[in-house]
This record gives structure tokens, sequence and C-alpha cells, in this order.
């Protein structure tokens, strides 16, 4: 298909960030059946393939897109692998990376760009010390001043196993207007394998719900509801 | 051609290939379609407005609205496109006012302007009491409505076409000039500074309303008003503006000019409504 056969599209780019740090080693085969769960239910929905645009992107001590962002119909979907520390720094950097990239190809399309969404998944807290000040750097805005990142995107992080939620509340984003960035915690007591599966559906719900805002050719980002799930602990950033 | 009989323009997408009709709405007000022509000396007049596929999907009515009217002693046509704010479950209703409202007022005025004024105070009182006919049910305690409004009265004399243009938000009036498109309703803030795609609106009834006029003569190509489930892709695409151009050159039939405003293209699932005005040669 040409580019001109489908100039002028609009697109709604998720970015889903997986920690595939070393203590994931256990559960790469459920996190891997959830991502690929998770493409499959918005697959299902022809206006959801229409209009969402998905990307993987894992970090351990580096950071890569093992799936570049596309039609979630048209992905080519790569095994995540796992092992190394919990560098939220880099996971930030390859995004802003990716993302930039993204734009900028989509743009010289003709496809007119929302606002980009990241699903963090982590199940611990960050091994990096720099995290927040790169996430100031290149991601963040201030709608007081109006300066930094003007394409800021939505983070909503599910954290488990050792994830704080400290540090889940602090990934939120954004911290201002209507639309307050919202974080999840996995309640104690649910396997690994449970909450991999809750959260690749909670996702999957977020990004159909969000395309069906489509009403007019405006999207609206729906994150999922804070009692979305039984084992998962919802919060809305004050 | 796609499930929906009707014609593709670039890739479909699958929600047009795939989605079939749904159940009916909850709203027994608007059809899922309405389609007008007429004649008036000097012209030849198509109207469509198409429930698009996001709405059918949604089990939700069609919010975009149109009007078209001849005043035979001033020799102008008045016509409105209008286009239901989907954010808002009775969006269609405020829409359908404003298109019903719109030629009284400036027929009434002779000036967009003061017709705005007037449309957008009596769309607040309307909005304000909702009569609830159109609903199976009590309406909802937050059910709100709102529209943005693109109008032109043309005036066609001896002495040459001319149209006075209003319009507020993404609604838009386009010429097509010897198969090129030419936007009468810029708009300059459609690209926010962020790079990113907002689609936001500013609708009526508003207290400080984003209004647009402008004045111009025309050539004796034809001329559209349009709401932005046409606008928009004719705006980003070029194969759009040529296919379009192709098809637009002389006057459809009507019912062919509506399954070519309903043209099914991958992310564009909005409701559809165009007014196309054909001129005849001007006698020398």
């Amino acid at each position: 298909m040409s580019e001109q056969a489908t100039e002028g599209q609009i697109v709604m780019p998720f970015y889903i960030v997986c920690d595939v740090s070393g203590s994931m080693c256990g559960d790469m085969a459920q996190l891997n059946a959830g991502v690929q769960a998770l493409r499959d239910e918005i697959m299902k929905d022809p206006v959801a393939d229409d209009l969402a645009m998905l990307s993987i992107i894992a970090f351990d001590s580096t950071a890569r897109t093992v799936v570049p962002l596309d039609t979630p119909s048209e992905m080519a979907m790569q095994p995540l692998q796992c092992g190394g520390a919990t560098n939220y720094t880099s996971a930030f950097q390859e995004f802003h990376r990716a993302f930039t990239a993204d734009r900028a190809r989509l743009k010289a399309e003709g496809k007119r760009v929302f606002r980009p969404c990241i699903f963090f998944l982590t199940d611990g807290d960050p091994t990096s010390t720099d995290h927040g000040q790169v996430f100031q750097q290149l991601l963040a805005y201030d709608p007081v001043t109006k300066q930094g990142n003007k394409a800021y995107p939505y983070v909503t992080p599910f954290g488990f196993r050792t994830a704080s939620e400290a540090s889940m509340k602090a990934l939120a984003y954004p911290t201002f207007g209507e639309k307050k960035g919202r974080y999840f915690r996995a309640k104690d007591g649910t396997s690994i394998g449970s909450l991999l599966k809750e959260m690749a559906g909670m996702i999957a719900t977020s990004v159909l719900g969000s395309t069906m805002s489509a009403t007019t050719n405006t999207l609206q980002y729906t994150p999922p509801a804070v009692n979305a799930s039984p084992v998962m602990e919802g919060s809305i950033l004050d | 051609m796609t499930r929906t009989e009707v014609p593709a323009i670039g890739e479909p997408g699958r929600a047009a290939v795939e989605l079939g009709a749904g159940r009916p709405t909850r709203f027994p007000g608007p059809a899922d379609h309405e389609l007008s022509e007429c004649r008036v000396p000097g012209a030849s007049v198509r109207a469509a407005s198409v429930r698009g596929l996001m709405h059918r999907y949604r089990d939700q009515p069609r919010q975009d609205s149109f009007s078209v009217v001849w005043d035979e002693p001033t020799r102008t046509l008045v016509l409105a496109v209008c286009d239901g704010v989907g954010q808002f479950e009775l969006s269609q209703e405020a829409a359908a006012f404003a298109a019903l409202v719109t030629p009284r007022a400036y027929l009434a005025h002779r000036d967009w302007p003061t017709a705005f004024t007037e449309i957008n105070k009596r769309l607040a009182e309307f909005v304000a009491a909702p009569s609830g006919d159109a609903l199976l049910g009590p309406a909802p305690a937050d059910a709100r409505m709102a529209t943005t409004l693109a109008a032109a009265a043309v005036r066609i004399g001896p002495d040459g076409r001319h149209a006075s243009v209003a319009w507020t938000d993404d609604s838009s009036v386009w010429q097509l000039d010897d198969g090129r498109w030419w936007n009468l309703t810029p708009d300059p803030d459609a690209e926010p500074d962020s790079g990113l795609y907002t689609g936001r609106v500013k609708a009526l009834p508003h207290a400080d309303p984003r209004l647009r006029t402008a004045e111009h003569p025309l050539t004796e190509g034809p001329l559209f008003l349009m709401t932005d489930g046409v606008g928009v892709p004719l705006q980003g695409s070029a194969q759009v503006r040529e296919t379009l151009a192709g098809w637009w050159a002389g006057p459809p039939d009507v019912f062919t000019f509506a399954r070519q405003v309903g043209f099914a293209r991958k992310g564009h699932m909005d409701d559809r409504t165009a007014i196309g005005v054909w001129f005849e040669p001007e006698s020398s």
C-alpha cells in the first residue's frame, strides 16, 4: 500500500515499555504471552486496528525497540529476552528516540499523530539514579512556563513484585491538567502470571477505549480505571 | 467496493470493510443519512450527510446536520453545515438546531457576525432547556451538546457570484477551480506547536465563540461546505483531493453524491457532510 493511500490517516501511538531485567527471567513466557494476547485483543477490533499503532520497548541495563510502531495486525512480533539491571533511564531515552523518529516518519507520510501513551511495566525499583532528571529533560512539560517537551506522553506505570508505590507514583504523567497521570501497583498474593495477564487485559481495554473515543476527529486517551482489576491497586495523582 | 457499498479512496481500512449495519440508536431523531438536491437560477445543489463508521459502531446517531435555503428576492443561497461535538451525547440536537436557525438569522440581518451572535444566543437557550423529545427515556442529568458551524451566503446575480462565508472551528468551505481545491476558511490554529494533532474545537454555544468571516468573489468552479469528516481527509491527502476533484467536477446525481461523501479511507470514521453548489455558465 502506497503512502498516498493512507496520507492524512489519524494515528494514536501506544508504547508498551517492558522491564526484562534479570528478576523477570522466570516470567518471560507469561510476559511474552501477555504481550501477544494484548496485541491479539486489539487486533480483533477493526476500529482499534485502524486507529491505534503499537510498539514494544524492552529495557534492562539498556533499552531497545523490539517491535517498531505499527498497526497491530501488521506488527512483526518478536519474543522478549531477559537479563540485566532495571535501568529506567535507558527506557526513557529509548522511548524519546523512538517516538521522535516515529513522529517524523508518520508526519512525512502525511499522517496526523495524537499524543503518545506509554504503558510502563516493571517488577522492581530502578537501579538507575538519574531517571527522574532524564525524564524531566527529555519528556516533561511545564504548562506554566511553557518550557519542555510539548509532545509529552501520557505515562501509566504498572508495578509488581518489588516495584514500590513511590516509584510508580513518580513515573505517572502528566502531573497537571485534566488528565493527570495514574499508576497501578499489584496487590499482595497474586501470582506473576496472573498479574501479567491482568495487566495485558487492562492495557488492551485502555487502547480499545481510547480508539472508541474517536466519534469525531478527536481522540482521547482513556486510561485504565483505577478499580479496573481486583489484583491491581490504582491511584490518580493528586 | 467495500461492504458498506461506498467507494474507497486509497486504503479503506478494516472498519469500513468489516463493519456491517448495527442496532438502531436510542435516538429516533436523525436518520442514518440525509440527502437533498435542488436547482436555483444559475446553480445546482447537492447535499448529503452520512453517518460515520464510529457512530454506527457505537450505536450512536449521526451528529452532523445541514440546511439549504434559497432567497428569491436577493438571489441568495444560504447554506449551513454543522458538526455536533462527539464527546457530548446530545450534540446531534445542537447541530440540527443550529442548521435550522442559521438561514433565518442570516436573512434577518444580512451580516454574519450579527447572525452568529443570534444563533449562539438561541443555541445557548436551547441547550439550557433541551426538550428531551428525541430521547426514548429521560435526558441524563449531565447530558450536554455543542456544535461547530460553517455557513455561506452565495449571491448569484447578473453581476456575478459572490460568497460571504462564516465559520467556527473546523467545518470549512472550499472552491474547486480547474481541478484545484482552494480553502476559503483557513484555520491558522489547526496545527498546535507541539506538532501533535488534537482535533479540539471551541464549539457553539460559547461565551466567546471563535467566529471568522470572509468575502470571496467566485469563479465558475463549484463551491463546497463540509464538516471535518470530509474536510480533514481533503486537507490532509492529495489522493483525496484528486479523487474528489474528479468526482465533483460536475454535479453527480444525489445518490451517487451521498455514496461519494461517505467514501472509505483508513482511520477516517467521522460523520461526513458536504453541500456542493455547481454554477451554470454566466450568460454573456
